[in-house]
């Protein structure tokens, strides 16, 4: 080893602060402190050739120092408090460049620049600061991304220890130890690491030399359930990439198990942002640009022949209109046009119009004084030729969820003119618009109920007419029946 | 079909990432060397995802079965979506599970509304008190205030949790009015009010002295604080999903900070999600306009400014260009130069680019020495982004020649862009989104 400045010393360490600190008091103690000294520490830099040469060095850390204490060479220096704290932590920093840093502040200190540390321009000042934050941050991370994975263990605490294998940029294992103490005291826990390991069994923590990562578990059962958590969590509509892999650099990824899933998670991207958007797109296409906003009744009568907002209109069938007066305080849901509806342009025409007919009457409403309307208001259906018969036939089909929430402003402009009290739905599609595709129907002997929803105050759900004409017995469609006939029943209650 | 523990994990995780909140920050909670975990009153985030947010806490919800019907919510009545729910005991394993493995700080617990505000408050509450008390878990944990849930039910989440929020979802209530018919403002503050008592007085009697010595001579312990809440409250409020402006939610949030002392307003930027109502956007809100949002909440809590001078335009937006500082800055050009040698600390603290701890090593640095361009340098001064606005020794040329040139503002614009990226990432450090 060629040393340019020949008054330098040469002084081995063992790598830890303590037999640096001994070392510099006796300096101090053998007269003013050299202007340089060449620290050399096998334990930061194990990669010089020259390594061999300091085998004889202790290895033993505590021994010396202790020692040092008593004797006379180990005056105290007079340091800023501080600094020696934050000597502590920079003494974790893994370069042999950190002991010449050190020493250059601890000797302009001691030869008189007291508040050298205040002055944030001074060159040795801020290499020592950096290396401090360095030291932290790596701490901090070392805090973060420490994975345990759990193992049996008859010996342990609760039969279970924990282990981590975890690869710290510098040397804090030992100083994060209390870290985990602190955290995890009723856990048995080791934590692996190239440097030193660390272990905790509730009494003491104690400190090992380095490990391979062989000696750690690989697989965890709850790491598919973090794994799970992880995915989820993450939203693929903002990737930064970069503000992910600042925080968490890639030469940590190898020992946090959620990370293996990034390149799939990122593959798939495109994929979930193309059904988002599809999914908006079609969501985002409803009647919504038909519908004049805030007009009269008629006027929306007018406008609804002009409807695209679903591909119902290209079915050769015409709309059909809500019907009844602005000022109805009663309002009825069904769920779409049926053929005759369609023919005649008017909703509740056809078989099971009569069938409501026969409620209302029975209920002593007057039709002409409520605002009847259906939640899709083109005929879905599907034409069926019959042998033997004439002509095809419209059959019914139920709207999707689509159709009916593509439907929707054309109600919701109809609702904000009538404004009713009283809203009844007949049947689940008419329900489900109102009170979302997850309501479930009530059971024909449940009592009748109101609710509130967004449309009316008292809002009411009974089953279809058309139900009620299809019954498949004769005790299925009494019940039915009854219950509507209670619905309106209770409608017409507090508002006649 | 029974769903799995996994399968719930996926649809609750999921759908509660449109909550903004991950801080686990600012509650001590030490276990006196006994049960599971700590809090040190810093947060840590365990990871994070390819969206550059942290995780640190298990964030997820009870259940997405809601009986309301609020539009901008993805768990909305009317919303189809695959359903779950945990049982109390799930949710209280698995945190301890992932806790154990050093995954997670804690837990951070909303839902959807089940039954009525009051039982799915319990329910939560009830979580937090198994953690605590059967599982004796130290770590943190976030309630949500469930909205409409009463005085009693909130009493119980915060005597078990760290922080508990609630929600005022939209900054007006004639937002809420069109969006979430069932939500008040008035009830959201009502439970802030409720919560923000709890806090005040479980700090009140925290500061008052433990050992008081009494009459009758031996000196007795006071009754240990009751906690509540140590980690204070905060609220959440969606951007973009109405036409409201920025100044609109910035006048919420300062009235919420200063009536209930808010420890933070999110601001989370309306995010289109799978089958929304038709009523609301389909783009989602540019994010930089949440992420203008909480520069400016900070320049009004920590650098004296108002409202009227982070607003610069005249439709009452935040300037999405340039950072509300800069946007200041450009329009008070008269305010400038400030000479870093002279100038007092809220001078330097109106330079754009200049923070409070740059102007803290400015303000030590220049006691030495008078500072020139070189040392702003190594004081890691932005240069390019500071200069116009400065003075050093040796530098004043850069000011005197563009401070007042037209061009100025463009030349910042594409500094900023740089910028965005930058600031995305030490925002998502210090856990402000």
């Amino acid at each position: 080893m060629k040393v340019g400045d020949t008054k330098s010393a040469v002084i081995v360490l063992d790598g830890t602060l303590d037999h640096w600190r001994h070392h510099v008091r006796a300096l101090a103690a053998s007269g003013d402190l050299p202007e340089s000294v060449r620290w050399v520490d096998p334990r930061r830099s194990p990669a010089e050739p020259t390594g061999g040469l300091f085998a004889s060095a202790p290895p033993a850390a505590a021994a010396e120092p202790t020692q040092a204490k008593g004797d006379a060479s180990g005056q105290a220096l007079l340091l800023p408090r501080r600094f020696v704290e934050q000597l502590k932590t920079v003494s974790c920093f893994r370069s042999e460049e950190m002991w010449l840093v050190a020493y250059r502040l601890l000797r302009r200190i001691v030869m008189g620049e007291r508040d050298l540390m205040e002055d944030p321009l001074d060159k040795d000042v801020t290499a020592f600061l950096r290396m401090e934050k360095a030291v932290r941050r790596d701490a901090h991370k070392m805090h973060a991304f420490v994975r345990f994975r759990c193992i049996q263990d008859a010996d342990a605490r609760g039969g279970e220890r924990f282990i981590a294998w975890y690869e710290p940029s510098h040397l804090i294992v030992e100083r994060e130890a209390e870290f985990f103490r602190k955290r995890f005291p009723s856990m048995d826990w080791s934590i692996l690491s190239p440097d030193r390991c660390a272990h905790w069994d509730g009494k003491e923590v104690t400190i090992t030399a380095g490990a391979t990562r062989d000696a750690a578990p690989t697989d965890d059962e709850l790491e598919e359930l973090w794994c799970a958590y992880y995915a989820s969590i993450f939203n693929p509509a903002r990737v930064k990439l970069k503000a992910m892999t600042a925080e968490m650099p890639r030469k940590f990824w190898h020992t946090l198990p959620e990370t293996q899933q990034i390149p799939d998670l990122l593959a798939d991207v495109p994929r979930r942002l193309a059904e988002m958007a599809e999914t908006s797109r079609r969501m985002a296409e409803s009647a919504m640009p038909f519908v004049p906003q805030g007009a009269p009744l008629a006027e929306l009568k007018d406008a609804l022949p002009g409807c695209e907002g679903c591909e119902l209109f290209s079915n050769h069938t015409s709309a059909v209109a809500g019907e009844g007066p602005e000022n109805a305080s009663i309002a009825i849901l069904g769920e779409q046009p049926g053929d005759l509806e369609e023919q005649a342009g008017r909703p509740f025409v056809g078989p099971a119009g009569q069938v409501l007919d026969e409620l209302l009457s029975g209920a002593g409403l007057p039709r002409e004084k409520l605002y009847l309307t259906n939640a899709v208001k083109h005929f879905r259906h599907e034409v069926q030729f019959k042998s033997g018969e004439r002509g095809k036939r419209r059959l019914h089909k139920r709207p999707t969820l689509e159709h009916v929430s593509r439907c929707q402003p054309w109600f919701d402009a109809e609702m904000g003119r009538v404004q009713p009290e009283t809203l009844i739905c007949l049947g689940a599609t008419a329900a489900r618009s109102v009170f979302g595709p997850t309501f479930r129907m009530p059971s024909p002997g449940d009592a009748p109920i109101a609710r509130t929803s967004r449309y009316a105050k008292r809002t009411h759900v009974t089953f279809h007419p058309a139900a009620i004409l299809r019954a498949p017995t004769p005790e299925r469609r009494d019940s039915l029946t009854q219950h509507a006939r209670s619905v309106f029943e209770a409608a017409k209650g507090p508002t006649s | 079909m029974a769903k799995t523990v996994k399968d719930k994990l996926s649809i609750l995780a999921d759908a509660a990432k449109y909550d903004a909140s991950c801080a686990s920050s600012g509650s001590k909670r030490s276990n006196g060397g006994k049960g599971l975990g700590n809090t040190t009153g810093m947060g840590i985030c365990h990871s994070y995802t390819p969206d550059g947010r942290c995780i640190s806490l298990l964030k997820i919800l009870l259940t997405n079965r809601c009986i309301y019907d609020c539009r901008y919510c993805v768990n909305r009545v009317s919303n189809d979506v695959p359903r779950a729910g945990f049982t109390v005991e799930e949710v209280v394993k698995l945190t301890v599970e992932f806790y154990r493995r050093n995954y997670i700080e804690g837990l951070f617990l909303s839902s959807g509304v089940v039954m009525n505000s009051d039982r799915t408050m319990d329910l939560l509450a009830e979580v937090a008190r198994q953690l605590r008390e059967d599982e004796g878990f130290h770590g943190y944990i976030h309630l949500k205030g469930v909205v409409g849930a009463s005085n009693e039910a909130l009493e119980k989440a915060g005597r078990y949790a760290d922080r508990v929020s609630a929600n005022v979802e939209l900054p007006v209530q004639r937002d809420l009015d069109r969006l979430a018919p069932e939500k008040s403002i008035d009830e959201a503050e009502g439970a802030m009010r409720f919560l923000k008592s709890g806090i005040d007085e479980s700090r009140a009697r925290g500061r008052r002295p433990r050992i008081v010595s009494t009459q009758s001579g031996p000196r007795q312990r006071s009754r240990a604080p009751r906690r509540f809440s140590p980690a204070g409250q905060s609220t959440q409020m969606i951007v973009g999903a109405t036409p409201s402006n920025d100044a609109s939610v910035l006048d919420t949030a300062n009235r919420l900070y200063q009536t209930h002392k808010l420890r933070r307003v999110y601001y989370t930027a309306y995010s289109p999600i799978p089958n929304a109502h038709q009523d609301l956007p389909t783009e989602s809100p540019v994010l930089v306009r949440e992420h203008r949002l909480y520069q400016a909440d900070w320049l009004l809590r920590f650098y004296e400014f108002t409202i009227d001078e982070v607003v610069t335009q005249d439709d009452g937006n935040l300037d999405l260009e340039v950072d509300p500082k800069m946007a200041w800055a450009l329009a008070h050009r008269e305010f400038f130069p400030v000479d870093v040698n002279r100038a007092p600390r809220e001078a330097l603290l109106r330079v754009p680019g200049l923070g409070t701890r740059s102007v803290g090593r400015i303000l030590k640095a220049r006691r030495r020495r008078r500072l020139r361009v070189a040392d702003l340098r190594q004081l890691r001064a932005p240069l390019k982004r500071v200069m116009p606005f400065l003075v050093a020794a040796d530098g004043w040329e850069t000011a005197a020649k563009t401070l007042d040139r037209g061009d100025l503002r463009k030349r910042v614009t594409t500094d900023d862009r740089q910028l965005l990226l930058f600031e995305a990432q030490t925002s998502a450090k210090n856990g402000q989104v």
